[in-house]
């Protein structure tokens, strides 16, 4: 399953505050053909993303560290007793 | 980062095997392939006090990569694609020393080295199995 990677400092600024939409025609893409769409998240995304929207004092703001490359691992996983 | 999968499994003494299938993705994007695999090894915990019950052994990639997806419409149901990774672990020889023991987790972990070629470093595939609680046990 793709991912995007981030680091944690991103997260942490990020935390609770954004919301990522997948659409359905990209789900399906993925689960049906097995093949990755490239997603690129860039410094003005992040800068978008990290705009403040409370009185919270601003904190540094992360360099972008998004890579566009799958996290490998088990997309579905099954156990079973015989 | 999303949780990581975990397959969960509940087994009795009326068992003698648990399997562990997956559909495992590569870093390419791709469901891995056998030449993708450069080694997999199994270790058995009990996942609360941490103990290995078993392992590490090693298992030859050629018999549980596929790369024809299998075993769809049989031991896997999470769709009608199939699995690339399953193997079935005898649980004679997991219990071989140490007794299963009922309402305890053993923690089932496959490590799949990848080529480097792949790029993408280690895979972990894990299934919880919950040893059934019995009667006397």
């Amino acid at each position: 399953m793709p991912e995007v990677q981030a680091t944690q400092d991103v997260i942490e600024t990020l935390g609770g505050t954004a919301t990522v939409e997948i659409t359905q025609d990209v789900i399906e893409y993925l689960f049906d053909d097995f093949v990755a769409p490239t997603v690129q998240i860039t410094q003005d995304v992040i800068e978008l993303l990290y705009a403040p929207i409370s009185d919270e004092p601003q904190r540094p703001m992360p360099t972008c560290s998004f890579a566009s490359s799958f996290v490998p691992g088990p997309r579905r996983i099954q156990g079973v007793c015989e | 980062m999303p949780a990581p999968l975990i397959a969960r499994t509940t087994f009795d003494e009326g068992n003698r095997r648990i399997w562990t299938l997956a559909q495992l993705v590569g870093a390419h994007g791709l469901l891995l392939v056998l030449a993708d695999v450069d080694s997999i090894e199994v270790n058995v915990w009990d996942s609360e006090d941490h103990t290995l019950i078993h392992g590490p052994i090693a298992i030859m990639p050629g018999g549980v990569i596929f790369d024809a997806l299998a075993h769809a419409g049989t031991l896997w149901t999470e769709d009608d694609i199939g699995a690339n990774f399953a193997h079935k672990l005898d649980l004679s020889a997991v219990f071989a020393t140490t007794e299963a023991e009922g309402g305890r987790t053993y923690r089932i972990e496959y490590e799949i080295t990848t080529t480097s070629a792949n790029g993408s470093g280690d895979i972990a595939v894990v299934n919880l199995a919950t040893c059934r609680s019995m009667f006397g046990n």
